[in-house]
């Protein structure tokens, strides 16, 4: 029960989320999200990256504010890991967030 | 490879799939920049500056991170490899000494504009001012070297010193004496050279023995080098001037039909040559030419690099045009206008010391040529001098 209102509290938006939407400003200025920016499917931008859990050339998990992204695709490197932004280049197939144990933990 | 990296230094490291996140993680909490991210087969690996490595060996050890250094590239690995080579330092120090202190002396001297004296003269008079082969090139004050050079040397009567990077090119105007011909001095004449009617005399010294208005013939004394005087004796002089008279000449010209023409065989021979400087190779075969009637066309070019940039290098091409010798026949009119033309090259050339006033031209046409024949009535001056030898002692 308590997991299912932990869940229902992840999906539904946070204060900071709620007035970002009512203000008209963008959520990962003002609540702190992330943010992701893809540039055709070849260069994936991910903003506020916590640590990355896991790499290798087809999957690559990031921990981000209470997901887990994680990027599928071919040949992925991580080319760049600087001050929370991590500049991922390969061939990407799939974006996926996932709710993950410890994703929060540096 | 990110070029900074070439100066100072970086590190290539491997880590296998098991470490490469934690490693990763590593970098961006310490902010540990890195390049060349490659994955392998059973690792990746990453480029690190030199710097930036030490601290990630210290955090990888204490977090228990496993990597593998691959090499070591940029130049304190290149210092690192040859540390203990002084030899290699020392000859680069005293190229660099040698290259810089170099430029700091004069290498080469060039004389330009001497005509009577040689350059190594003039190399060795500025060598007794102390500049020479070896000078040391902040310490030359070319005004000063001018001037001293001016005012002792005789033989000089301008110069210039022009440092030009270590070359001086000394520019020189020789100095020479107004020479007096011994011929000017020697008492003289005017006589007739040709036939006339005396016109107008202008004189400048000597005395008058003709009228305007009078017939002269070839040698008759115009104006006299020699003063009669009842007090002092003889006086001699050069005469000077001009008589002006009217003159008839004659002018002949004859231009046959048949004459000796030459006539391309369509042969060509060609030389070709490679100019360094004063220098030059020949880089074509022998072209065979010997023995073979030819005209030379000479093709020089210089191998510039951009336009309006010479080099010292210049291609020189010798083009041979093959001809022999052919009897040709003109026809009257081609005899006549050429005849006209020498005709008019030939009062041309006279014109330039006279006034034409009247002439006559009586063409013929004979079996074997053309010619003219011209009768030129003329204003010029007939005064020639001639000179006469005066024994002081008799007098």
């Amino acid at each position: 029960m308590s997991k299912n209102n932990n869940k229902n509290s992840k999906e539904s938006r946070g204060f900071f989320e709620f007035l970002a939407a009512k203000t008209a400003l963008p959520s990962d200025a003002l609540a702190g999200e992330f943010r992701i920016e893809m540039r055709g499917r070849h260069t994936l931008f991910l903003q506020g990256c916590r640590r990355i859990l896991k790499y290798s050339p087809e999957e690559m998990c990031m921990a981000a504010k209470g997901f887990s992204v994680s990027i599928t695709g071919k040949g992925l490197i991580c080319s760049t890991y600087h001050d929370g932004t991590v500049t991922v280049d390969g061939f990407i197939v799939g974006v996926n967030f996932d709710e993950r144990e410890g994703a929060d933990e540096i | 490879m990110n070029i900074s990296y070439l100066f100072v230094g970086s590190v290539a490291v491997s880590v296998t799939y098991d470490h490469i996140a934690s490693l990763l993680n590593l970098c961006m909490y310490y902010c540990i920049p890195y390049t060349d991210f490659t994955p392998k087969e059973d690792c990746v690996t990453l480029r690190f500056r030199l710097s930036a490595m030490r601290k990630l060996k210290k955090v990888c050890s204490e977090r228990g991170v496993i990597y593998t250094v691959l090499d070591y590239k940029g130049l304190p690995a290149f210092l690192e490899r040859y540390k203990y080579r002084w030899g290699i330092a020392v000859g680069i120090i005293c190229a660099a000494t040698l290259v810089f202190l170099s430029g700091c002396f004069i290498w080469d001297i060039r004389v330009t504009g001497n005509e009577n004296i040689t350059s190594a003269e003039v190399i060795e008079l500025l060598d007794g001012y102390g500049f020479s082969v070896g000078t040391y090139i902040p310490s030359v004050n070319t005004d000063k070297l001018e001037n001293k050079l001016l005012i002792d040397s005789r033989s000089i009567s301008w110069i210039s010193v022009n440092i030009v990077g270590t070359v001086a090119e000394v520019q020189i105007r020789e100095y020479s004496e107004p020479k007096i011909e011994e011929t000017a001095l020697k008492p003289a004449n005017l006589v007739a050279k040709k036939s006339g009617v005396v016109e107008e005399v202008r004189i400048f010294r000597g005395k008058v023995m003709v009228k305007p208005y009078q017939y002269v013939e070839k040698g008759t004394l115009l104006v006299s080098g020699i003063y009669d005087s009842e007090r002092v004796g003889f006086r001699y002089t050069r005469a000077s001037g001009a008589v002006m008279a009217r003159t008839t000449n004659e002018y002949y010209v004859e231009i046959p039909y048949e004459y000796e023409d030459i006539r391309y065989t369509g042969e060509e021979y060609c030389d070709k040559y490679l100019n360094f400087f004063d220098f030059s190779i020949n880089i074509s075969k022998n072209s065979g030419k010997e023995g073979v009637l030819y005209d030379k066309i000479d093709i020089v070019e210089n191998c510039s690099l951009f336009e309006g940039l010479q080099t010292p290098l210049e291609t020189h091409t010798v083009r041979y045009l093959a001809y022999e010798k052919v009897q040709a026949i003109r026809t009257a009119e081609e005899a006549e206008a050429l005849a006209y033309y020498e005709l008019s090259e030939l009062l041309g050339e006279a014109a330039e010391d006279s006034v034409i006033i009247r002439k006559t031209i009586t063409p013929k046409v004979g079996e074997d040529s053309f010619s003219l024949y011209c009768v030129v009535t003329a204003i010029e001056d007939i005064a020639k001098l001639s000179e006469f030898e005066v024994d002081m002692g008799a007098g």
